[in-house]
C-alpha cells in the first residue's frame, strides 16, 4: 500500500467523524497537523512503555485546543507500536475514586474500549483474552499437557498482584467455557474482566470465584492488567483519560481530593518504575491543572511534582515533564489542516482535489469574516462546515467551489456546554461547603 | 415567459420578511442567505437569465380549479399560554438581488386537496399541487420547484420512469420533458407506485411542505387544509417510508406542524402512549421530534421513563448502534429490553429534567425553504441529555451480549430457532415465553421423574433420546454443557454435569436430577471442587467394606460442608452429586491421574482425612485397610505412614466415647434428606475428625480446586473430543510469523474472499483455535507484513486476497 494511498473504510470514518464534530478514531496521521515535537516526545514515551515501562503525561491545552485528537493520535501511534490502549472520557458517573460504583464504572468503560491494532475502535477485551488462551493451547499441545495448567502457570506471576488470584481464575474460567461450548461462563468471564459484576455473591454463582474489580481496586486491575497483556503478547496497556475536568468540577471537595490522591498515586508509581508496560495519558484544561482551589495544584503532593519547568519559557518548551501543553491552533496550522481534510476526501489522489489552494484560502477567508479568530482557534465547527462543503462540491459536479464558499454558514463554536451535568450518586454532596473550607485553609 | 406579474402577496411578504429578518439571529440569517444564494444561483444558471418585469396588475394566474371537498372551518389553535411560536420564513432584501419573477398569490395556483384537475392530458386527482405559469419560491430568488407549468414540454412516449434524470433536488422545471411525463404520470396514478423513484415523491412533498409552512402566512385558506395535508403526508411515509431521508422528512414534519398547530398538549396524556416503532437503520442527526416531546412531557412531569420509551430513545438517538443480535432477533431483543429495564429500575428511570427547552426546528427537504421553522416549547430538551442515554445503551449493550449466543445460534440454523439446544441458551425470560414442542416433551418427561420432589434419578437414556446429539450413546462434552444450561434455566440441576467437573452423560449410566434453589452456581468453585474430589475419594473408602453406613456418609458430607464454607447452592449441588456417587459409583478409574497434581503436603492432608473419614463409624476392618492403603499407594505415600496414622487416630483423637459435636444445632438444612433406610449401626457412635487437619485442608483446598478442573478435563480426553492436532510433517507449512494451526487456518480462509461470522467460527475450531484470538493473532502478523489488516467487517467478515498472497509467499 503507497503510504499517500487512503483506505476506503478509513476516509469514510474520517469524513464522518469530523462531519459530526468528534475526533475521528482511526486515520489520524492523514490529518495531523504539526505538534511534531509534542509527537516525537510521545513516541519516546511510548517506547518506554513497551519496554516495560511507565509512562505519565497530562496534555493541557485550552478548549479546542486539539487535546482530544492529540490524545486519539498517540492513541492510534500506541497501536501501532503493538501496544493495546483503553480510553475513556470522565464525567460525574466515571471517576478514578468513588464509593458508589463510579470509578468501576470507569473501569468498565476503559475496558469496553479496549483496543488493539486490529480492533482499533474498542471492544478487543475477548480477542486480546483469546490471544492468550490460544497461545497457551498451542504450548499445551506441543507439551501434551492440558491448556489448563498451561493457563494457570503462565498466570501465576500475577498471583502474587493484588486481585491476580481471581484474575487468573477467571481467565481460566474463559478456557472452560470455551471448551464446553457455554457460551454463559465466557460471558460471564469478561462480564467480570470487565467489572460488570456488582456483587461477590453473583460473580461466585456465575464464576466461582470470591472477588470482583470494584472501585477501590481499578488501578490495581489496570496494573495487573498491562502485565496480563505482556503475557498475551502486546507490549503493555496505554490508558487514556480524557476530559479530566470533570474531577475538577466535583462540588464535593472531599470526592475531588480523593480522586486527586488517586492520581497522585499513579503518577508516583509511574515516577518509580512500579508500574510495568502501563501508560497514563490525561487531557485537561488549564483551569484543571493550575486553579489552586480546585485544580491539581490545590493538592500539594501533586502540585509539586507537576510544576512547570521554570527554564522553559518564551517558546523553549520542554517535553520531559508530566504535563505537556499544546499551543492552541494557528491560521497556518488551520490551512494544513484544510489541505489534509481536502487530500482525504480525495481519497489521496491529487487529481480529485475538490476545490484549489485558493478556495481554502477563501474559505477561510470567510470564516474569518463571519466568527472572527475563532475560526481557527476553535476549529471544530470550521472544519464541519469545509466537509460539509467538500461534499455539495462532490454530490453537485456542476457547481463551482467560487460560488459556495460565500454561502457557508458557520457559527462560532459555543465552548463546553454548561448544562447536563448532572451530580447524582454524589452522595458527600452534603459536605461540600466544609470541605471547600479546609480545602482553602490547605493552602 | 413574458408575463411575468407582480402577485398581491408582494407587499405583506416584503414587510414580513423584513420583520422577521429583523429577528432572526445573525448565524440564521447567514444560513438562510446563504443556502437559499446557492439555490438560487444553481437554478438561475440552470435556466439561463430571464428578463425581469414588474406589474402591478395581476395578470395570468393560472388555472382555476374547481374546489371540492375542502373544509373552510379553522379548528387549529395557534398559541397555548405556555408555547412561543416563531415563524421565520426566508424572504432576501429586494437589494440583495433583484426578483425576476411576478408575485402570484399561491392560493391562485393551489389546487386544493379533493380538486382534480386536468394537465398536459394527465388526469391529476386528489389536488395538492401547484400548476401554473408561475409562483415564486418563498425565498423570493427562484421559483417554486413544485409548481407544474402545463406550457413546459412533456415527453409523453419516453417517461423516465426510473427518474434517470433527477437531480439531488429536483425541480419540475428543471425536468426533462422524459422525466415531467414520468412525474405527471406518478400523480394521474394516485401517487402511490411504491417502486417510483423517491425523487419524484419528494417534488410532490415540497409543494405539501411550502402549504404547511409558508402559505398559511398569507393565505386563509392554507390554515384549514393542514389536517388533510398532513394525513397525505402520512399516506406517503406508508409507501416510502423505507427510503431512510423521506421517513426523517416526513415524519419530522408531521411532528412539527401537530406541535405547532397546537395539537399536542404540554400535559401528559393518559394512559401515556406506547411510543412508534423506531429503527436504528432510519436515525437521523438528531432525536425525532414526538420522543423528545414525548420524552420531555415525562420529565417535566417528574415521571420515571417506560420501558418501551427508554428503549426508543435508545434506538433513535443519533450515536446509537445496534449489533448484530438485536437485529437478527429485534422482537427477543425488545422482550428482554424490557424484562431487563424494569429489573433495573422498576417503573423506569427517572430523570431530572434539564433547563434548556425543547426547540423543535423542522428543516424543510425543499431547497426554497431552507430557514429556521421552529417552536420553543416549555418542556425540556432531552436532547442534550447523554446521563441517561448512557444508562440506557449499558443496558442495552448487556442485553444484546445476552441474546448473542442464541443470535449466532440461529446465523448457523435459520430454521432450528426451537430446538433444545438452541434454547439452552435463550436467557431466562425468554426461555420462559418460548413455545417449542421439543421443549413442551422434554418437560414432560423432568416433571414426570422430579414429580413434586426435590430431587431424583433417573436413567441417562431418558435424557439421551431427547437430546440431539452426534453419537446415539453419549453426548460430546458441549452437548452435555448445553443440556445442563437448559435444565438450569428450567431451574433444575443435574448430576454428573461438565460445568463442575463432571463426565458428559453416557448411555446405560444414571443421572441425578434435582431442584436448583435461588443464585445457584453455575460454575464450580475452588472448594467446591476440593469437596466434590474428597467426597469422591471417601465414597470409594466408605464403600469399601461392601456396605454404606449412612452415618458416615452425612457425617463426611456436613463436615465437609461446613469445613470448605460452601454456599447453600452449592450443598445442594454436592447432595446430588453424592447421591449420585451413590448412584453410579465411579470407583477408582481415573482417580491415579487426578491426584499426581497435589504436592506432598497435600497429599498428606488428603490421606489424613480419608484415614478420620474410614474411622468414622468407629471402627476400621482390614477391608477398609486394604482400601486405605491402595489411596495411599495412589497418593504416593509411603504405606508405613498408613499405618502410624491409623494408630495415631486410635490412640489420639480416635473414636469418641461421647457424641462429637459435628456441628452446632440449628435449623436442619433446607433441601432433601437421605431416604432413612433401616439402619444396622445407631447414628450416635459420633466420630472424630482432627478439625485442625480439616482446617489445613481449608486452607490448601482453594490450591487443590484449581487443579481439579484440570484433571476432570484429562480424564474427558479419552473420551474422544480430541480437538484438531496439526503433526509435526505440517511444519512445511508453517507461515512466518504464525504457529501451525494459525497457518493452517490462513491458508483454510484463501478459499473464500467472505467468510460469515459462523463459518469462521467453525473454521477456527477445527484447528483448535478460539475465533476471536485467531482473529487477532491473524490481524496482527498481517499489520506486521503488510500493513494492512488480512479480515475486515464483522459479520461476514472479508478476507483481503492480496494479503493472503503477501503471507502466503
Amino acid at each position: 500500500m503507497s503510504p499517500s494511498g487512503i483506505r476506503p473504510r478509513v476516509r469514510d470514518a474520517i469524513i464522518q467523524s469530523l462531519r459530526a464534530g468528534v475526533v475521528p478514531g482511526i486515520g489520524l496521521r492523514h490529518i495531523q497537523v504539526g505538534r511534531r515535537d509534542e509527537v516525537e516526545a510521545m513516541i519516546r514515551d511510548l517506547d518506554r512503555v513497551a519496554d516495560a515501562g511507565s509512562t505519565f503525561r497530562l496534555i493541557v491545552g485550552e478548549y479546542g485546543s486539539g487535546k482530544t485528537f492529540f490524545l486519539n493520535l498517540v492513541r492510534t501511534i500506541a497501536l501501532e507500536k503493538g501496544l493495546v490502549t483503553a480510553h475513556v472520557d470522565l464525567n460525574p458517573d466515571r471517576r478514578l475514586h468513588a464509593t458508589g460504583g463510579q470509578a468501576r464504572s470507569l473501569y468498565r468503560e476503559l475496558m469496553r474500549n479496549l483496543s488493539t491494532r486490529t480492533r482499533s475502535d474498542g471492544g478487543a477485551l475477548p480477542s486480546v483474552v483469546e490471544r492468550f488462551v490460544s497461545s497457551a493451547l498451542a504450548e499445551a499441545r506441543q507439551q501434551g499437557v492440558g491448556p489448563e495448567s498451561v493457563v494457570r502457570d503462565r498466570l501465576q506471576q500475577l498471583t502474587e498482584m493484588v486481585g491476580g488470584y481471581d484474575f487468573a481464575e477467571v481467565v481460566a474460567a474463559y478456557w472452560r467455557g470455551h471448551d464446553l461450548g457455554d457460551e454463559e461462563l465466557k460471558g460471564n468471564a469478561v462480564r467480570w474482566l470487565r467489572a460488570e459484576f456488582s456483587t461477590r455473591t453473583d460473580a461466585r454463582a456465575a464464576l466461582g470465584v470470591r472477588t470482583i474489580i470494584d472501585d477501590d481496586q481499578i488501578y490495581d486491575h489496570l496494573k495487573l492488567f498491562a502485565r496480563f497483556l505482556r503475557l498475551a503478547g502486546y507490549s503493555g496497556l496505554v490508558v487514556c483519560l480524557d476530559e479530566m475536568v470533570n474531577l475538577y468540577k466535583l462540588s464535593s471537595g472531599r470526592a475531588r481530593k480523593s480522586n486527586y490522591e488517586q492520581l497522585l498515586r499513579i503518577l508516583n508509581d509511574s515516577l518509580q518504575g512500579h508500574a510495568v508496560g502501563l501508560g497514563f495519558l490525561l487531557s485537561g484544561t488549564p483551569e484543571f491543572l493550575f486553579d489552586t482551589r480546585k485544580g491539581l495544584y490545590s493538592y500539594e503532593a501533586l502540585e509539586s511534582r507537576l510544576t512547570q519547568n521554570t527554564f522553559a519559557v518564551d517558546g523553549l518548551v520542554d517535553h520531559r515533564g508530566p504535563v505537556m501543553q499544546l499551543e492552541n491552533l494557528g491560521p497556518e496550522d488551520l490551512f494544513v489542516l484544510l489541505g489534509k481534510i481536502r487530500h482525504v476526501f480525495a481519497g489521496g489522489e491529487r487529481q480529485s482535489y475538490l476545490m484549489p489552494d485558493d478556495g481554502l484560502v477563501s474559505f477561510m477567508r470567510h470564516c474569518s469574516e463571519t466568527i472572527g479568530d475563532a475560526y481557527f482557534r476553535t476549529p471544530r465547527n470550521t472544519v464541519t462546515q469545509f466537509v460539509n462543503l467538500l461534499s455539495v462540491l462532490e454530490q453537485n459536479p456542476g457547481v463551482a467551489w467560487q460560488d459556495l464558499v460565500g454561502q457557508v454558514q458557520v457559527e462560532a463554536d459555543p465552548g463546553p456546554e454548561a448544562e447536563g451535568l448532572e451530580a447524582e450518586g454524589d452522595s458527600d454532596d452534603a459536605d461540600e461547603a466544609d470541605d471547600d473550607e479546609l480545602a482553602s485553609f490547605r493552602l | 415567459m413574458n408575463d411575468r406579474p407582480l402577485g398581491a402577496g408582494c407587499v405583506s411578504l416584503i414587510g414580513l420578511g423584513a420583520i422577521v429578518l429583523l429577528s432572526m439571529e445573525g448565524g440564521a440569517r447567514w444560513a438562510a442567505l446563504g443556502l437559499l444564494a446557492l439555490v438560487g444561483v444553481i437554478l438561475i444558471a440552470m435556466r439561463g437569465s430571464e428578463p425581469a418585469k414588474r406589474d402591478s396588475q395581476p395578470g395570468y394566474q393560472g388555472p382555476r380549479p374547481e374546489v371540492r371537498g375542502v373544509s373552510s372551518s379553522s379548528t387549529h389553535r395557534h398559541d397555548s399560554p405556555r408555547t412561543t411560536i416563531t415563524y421565520h420564513v426566508d424572504l432576501s432584501p429586494a437589494s440583495h438581488r433583484s426578483s425576476p419573477r411576478a408575485q402570484v398569490d399561491p392560493d391562485d395556483v393551489w389546487v386544493p386537496p379533493g380538486s382534480s384537475m386536468r394537465v398536459v392530458g394527465y388526469d391529476l386527482p386528489g389536488g395538492m399541487i401547484y400548476v401554473g405559469r408561475t409562483l415564486e419560491a418563498p425565498g423570493g430568488w427562484s421559483e417554486e420547484p413544485a409548481l407544474i407549468d402545463p406550457k413546459l414540454a412533456v415527453d409523453r412516449n419516453h417517461p423516465d420512469r426510473q427518474g434517470e434524470h433527477l437531480t439531488y433536488w429536483p425541480t419540475y422545471r428543471g425536468l426533462p420533458p422524459a422525466s415531467r411525463s414520468a412525474y405527471l404520470e406518478w400523480l394521474a396514478e394516485g401517487r402511490q407506485d411504491p417502486a417510483a423513484p423517491i425523487g419524484y415523491v419528494f417534488l410532490f412533498y415540497y409543494g405539501i411542505e411550502r402549504r404547511l409552512l409558508v402559505d398559511r402566512e398569507r393565505s386563509s385558506r392554507a390554515p384549514a387544509e393542514s389536517v388533510v395535508l398532513l394525513s397525505e403526508v402520512e399516506r406517503l411515509a406508508s409507501i416510502y417510508g423505507s427510503n431512510a431521508s423521506f421517513a426523517r422528512c416526513s415524519s419530522s414534519l408531521l411532528a412539527f406542524c401537530r406541535l405547532r398547530d397546537g395539537d399536542a398538549s404540554l400535559e401528559l396524556p393518559e394512559p401515556f402512549p406506547e411510543p412508534p416503532e423506531y429503527l436504528v437503520e432510519s436515525r437521523g442527526s438528531e432525536l425525532p421530534l414526538e420522543l423528545r416531546y414525548r420524552l420531555g412531557q415525562l420529565l417535566a412531569a417528574g415521571r420515571p421513563l417506560p420501558a418501551e420509551w427508554a428503549l426508543a430513545w435508545f434506538v433513535a438517538s443519533p450515536g446509537a448502534s445496534l449489533r448484530t443480535a438485536a437485529r437478527r432477533c429485534p422482537e427477543m431483543f425488545r422482550r428482554l429490553f424490557v424484562h431487563r429495564y424494569r429489573e433495573s429500575y422498576g417503573k423506569g428511570l427517572t430523570v431530572r429534567p434539564n433547563r434548556t427547552r425543547l426547540k423543535v426546528t423542522y428543516w424543510p427537504a425543499s431547497p426554497t425553504l431552507r430557514g429556521d421553522h421552529s417552536v420553543t416549547l416549555d418542556l425540556p430538551d432531552v436532547g442534550r441529555l447523554e446521563a441517561p442515554l448512557r444508562k440506557i445503551g449499558e443496558l442495552a449493550d448487556a442485553v444484546t451480549d445476552e441474546l448473542d449466543p442464541y443470535s449466532r445460534w440461529l446465523g448457523r440454523n435459520p430454521d432450528q430457532g426451537g430446538a433444545l439446544p438452541a434454547l439452552a441458551l435463550l436467557p431466562t425470560p425468554l426461555l420462559e415465553e418460548a413455545e417449542s414442542r421439543d421443549l413442551d416433551s422434554f418437560l414432560m418427561v423432568l416433571n414426570k421423574s422430579l414429580g413434586q420432589g426435590d430431587r431424583t434419578e433417573l436413567g441417562t437414556d431418558e435424557l439421551l433420546a431427547l437430546w440431539p446429539s452426534r453419537k446415539a450413546d453419549r453426548l460430546s462434552k458441549k452437548e452435555s454443557a448445553s443440556l445442563s444450561q437448559l435444565l438450569e434455566k428450567l431451574g433444575m440441576g443435574i448430576e454428573p454435569d461438565v460445568r463442575f467437573g463432571g463426565s458428559p452423560l453416557k448411555s446405560a449410566g444414571r443421572a441425578v436430577l434435582f431442584s436448583l434453589g435461588d443464585k445457584a452456581p453455575s460454575a464450580a468453585s475452588p472448594d467446591y471442587s476440593a469437596a466434590s474430589l474428597l467426597l469422591h475419594l471417601a465414597t470409594v473408602v466408605a464403600t469399601a467394606d461392601g456396605e454404606v453406613s449412612i452415618a458416615e456418609e452425612r457425617h463426611l458430607q456436613e463436615h465437609l460442608e461446613s469445613a470448605l464454607h460452601l454456599g447453600p447452592g452449592e450443598r445442594t449441588r454436592l447432595d446430588a452429586h453424592f447421591a449420585w456417587l451413590l448412584a453410579d459409583p465411579p470407583g477408582f478409574a481415573g482417580l491415579k491421574k487426578r491426584l499426581e497434581v497435589f504436592t506432598q503436603e497435600q497429599r498428606h492432608g488428603i490421606a489424613s482425612f480419608m484415614v478420620a473419614v474410614a474411622g468414622a463409624d468407629g471402627r476400621i476392618d482390614a477391608e477398609e485397610v486394604k482400601i486405605l492403603a491402595r489411596i495411599y499407594e495412589l497418593l504416593g505415600l509411603e504405606p508405613e505412614s498408613l499405618y502410624s496414622d491409623l494408630h495415631g487416630l486410635a490412640a489420639g483423637s480416635g473414636p469418641a466415647t461421647e457424641p462429637v459435636t459435628v456441628r452446632e444445632a440449628g435449623p436442619s438444612r433446607p433441601g432433601f434428606a437421605v431416604p432413612a433406610k433401616p439402619r444396622t449401626d445407631p447414628p450416635d457412635t459420633g466420630f472424630g475428625l482432627d478439625m485442625e487437619r480439616v482446617a489445613e485442608l481449608r486452607r490448601v483446598s482453594e490450591e487443590t480446586g484449581r487443579l481439579l478442573a484440570e484433571l476432570f478435563q484429562e480424564a474427558e480426553a479419552e473420551a474422544g473430543d480430541r480437538p484438531f492436532v496439526v503433526s509435526g510433517d505440517d511444519v512445511a507449512g508453517v507461515v512466518e510469523g504464525l504457529d501451525t494451526g494459525h497457518s493452517a487456518l490462513l491458508r483454510a480462509l484463501a478459499a473464500s474472499e467472505t467468510w460469515s461470522r459462523s463459518d469462521f467460527e467453525a473454521l477456527s475450531d477445527f484447528f483448535g483455535l478460539l475465533p476471536a484470538g485467531a482473529l487477532e493473532t491473524l490481524n496482527e502478523a498481517a499489520f506486521e507484513r503488510c500493513d494492512a489488516p488480512l479480515l475486515e467487517g464483522e459479520d461476514p467478515y472479508a478476507v483481503d486476497l492480496d494479503v493472503v498472497q503477501e503471507m502466503l509467499s
